[in-house]
């Protein structure tokens, strides 16, 4: 047995009990490992909230899995691993390697204070690992995504259209993001911050869910359940890694200026001194009535927003309409400049952002060894079950070697070269290949 | 229907807040299999409208019987607040059916009864097996 190795395996757990669930996830995961885990990354549906909660779960895990081994995880729409796609369940990959370090790290309260919850969550990854004398870099964080109040007339409808309650739900809205920290996830601002703190790091970050009615969302620090908090795994190794954001969004000719919105950038009033909405439909030739709460996915979500982050219009990323209030667009990333367009994309293309991705890294000198990627869950919602054709592509090119998709909203990688993307409807991956000897 | 691992598939559909009923569905609803409890653990909110949606769902399977064949792979269609969705076992003339809520979500859902599916063929190809073995 070669005992520097890396060994990475992949967890996995259908079972609707979250201790069971919780104890199966770790033995799948740790039964192909000849030592203990140096990390150990869970990801779990929203559905064990009802069936013993998130405590019961982690619970479950540290009933198999070493007391001290650093956990992170959180939770997601859905996920896809060696061993198929799922919209309910836990999964988790468990990486052995002697030449590697690892911290962990957290910071509360990202709703309302994004960057002090970056510094806090930073101050641990620096610390802990400080001492290490591994050059390669990575960071994966899992930030709490935007939620709702559960009240009507949120829940469930995406399009809500009485003039009277879009006022009130505007107000409602500062007051519900920094007093109750149900509203925008600021996970753009977090990963801005994280980056700025630690830009020697390749990261892959992705915002925790729940099936996307946005009503809450859970992380995971060792056996702690967290809520509206940053997550953060920390890794110096011998190995070497990339990150990549690919998304394959064709820009349309419709293009805009955005004339009026909110102080914080999310919720689009006006396009071209006109009511965005009625605008927007308009200008996308569609009748007023077109998009209804029942096809809002298969609608809305082929046709995002383009946005410039970097201020080259020429480079636009997609940023989706999450909801209609009213004439108010409501979106979760915060654009800096106002010119936009609509983007575009079918299936096929969807399915070549994974393509185009996966080149990226047929240059490097050796095969993947494991891979975490973080995919817009809005990707997994309007493939449906052509989903498994995104699985097939990560199949053939990670052969047997381990790898979790897992379904995020807001998601990003950052790199040294290539600086921070952050985008929605995109494929994030972070693969690791051991060095050339 | 205790032991029919087939209903047991249905019995973890079940368990989805936004899946009323289903069943593994044929024309006339001759030979469909329930879950293990039959109806029971149906949604009561289906109670309602379940003639209804029998009916309707009775006439897509008679298009699923005849166009299988050729293809089909999937059907849905919305009825009053409900969608139902069909997917067609391939070589069969039957379809694992969903009665969903008209504002789940479809996405999420799809994969499962993909994945449903998907296990209910294995199962029937494991039977066939031992089926063949014992002849």
């Amino acid at each position: 047995m070669n005992t520097s190795k890396l060994e990475a395996s992949i967890g996995l757990s259908r079972k609707w009990d979250a201790r069971e669930a919780g104890r199966e996830v770790v033995e799948s995961a740790i039964k192909n490992l000849n030592r203990p885990p140096n990390f150990f990354v869970l990801f779990s549906t929203i559905h064990y909230e009802k069936h013993g909660g998130f405590q019961e779960l982690l619970n479950g895990v540290f009933d198999i899995l070493p007391h001290n081994t650093p956990l992170i995880g959180g939770t997601v729409s859905g996920f896809s691993n060696n061993y198929g796609v799922y919209a309910r369940g836990a999964t988790a990959l468990a990486v052995s390697y002697p030449h590697m370090d690892v911290a962990i790290g957290y910071g509360k309260n990202t709703k309302r204070n994004p960057k002090k919850a970056a510094r806090q969550c930073a101050k641990m990854i620096k610390e802990g690992l400080k001492d290490s004398k591994y050059e390669n870099k990575f960071l994966l964080n899992l930030i709490s995504a935007s939620e709702l109040p559960d009240m009507p007339p949120f829940n469930r409808k995406k399009i809500i259209k009485s003039s009277l309650s879009i006022k009130l739900l505007i107000r409602f809205f500062s007051f519900s993001q920094y007093v109750l920290q149900k509203g925008a996830g600021r996970d753009d601002e977090v990963m801005r911050e994280l980056a700025k703190l630690l830009p020697d790091y390749y990261m892959l970050g992705g915002g925790t869910l729940d099936d996307e009615k946005n009503l809450r969302n859970y992380q995971f620090f060792n056996n702690r359940v967290l809520k509206s908090s940053v997550v953060s795994l920390g890794i110096k190794t011998k190995y070497k890694l990339d990150v990549c954001t690919t998304h394959n969004m064709k820009k349309t000719d419709i293009n805009f200026n955005i004339t009026r919105n909110s102080k914080d950038g999310r919720i689009i009033h006006e396009i071209d001194g006109k009511p965005a909405a009625s605008e927007l439909q308009k200008r996308l030739n569609w009748s007023g009535d077109l998009i209804t709460n029942e096809n809002f996915y298969p609608t809305i979500y082929y046709f995002p927003l383009g946005f410039s982050s970097d201020g080259d219009n020429k480079n636009l990323g997609p940023r989706i309409i999450g909801a209609i209030y009213g004439e108010s667009l409501v979106t979760v990333i915060s654009a800096k400049s106002s010119y936009g367009s609509i983007l575009t994309i079918d299936g096929k293309g969807l399915l070549k952002a994974i393509d185009d991705n996966l080149k990226t890294f047929h240059d490097k000198p050796n095969k993947p060894e494991f891979g975490l990627i973080a995919s817009c869950t809005a990707r997994l919602e309007t493939l449906e079950e052509y989903i498994y054709q995104e699985r097939e592509r990560l199949l053939d090119y990670f052969s047997e070697k381990p790898f979790i998709i897992f379904y995020v909203g807001g998601e990003s990688t950052y790199s040294p070269e290539k600086g921070l993307k952050f985008v929605n409807m995109s494929f994030n991956t972070a693969i690791f290949w051991k060095e050339v000897n | 229907m205790k032991d029919d691992p087939i209903a047991r598939v249905l019995d973890d559909l079940l368990k989805f807040d936004d899946i009323l009923a289903c069943m593994v569905g044929r024309r006339g609803m001759i030979d469909s299999i329930l879950p293990s409890d039959g109806t029971d653990s149906f949604k009561p909110e289906i109670n309602e409208i379940w003639d209804i949606v029998r009916r309707t769902m009775d006439s897509q399977l008679s298009v699923i019987s005849e166009f299988s064949r050729v293809g089909l792979k999937r059907l849905n269609f919305q009825l009053q607040d409900y969608d139902v969705m069909f997917y067609v076992i391939p070589d069969t003339e039957n379809a694992l059916v969903a009665i969903v809520r008209a504002l789940a979500n479809r996405g999420l859902i799809a994969v499962e009864m993909e994945n449903a599916r998907r296990e209910i063929i294995r199962i029937r190809e494991e039977e066939e097996k031992k089926l063949f073995a014992t002849t």
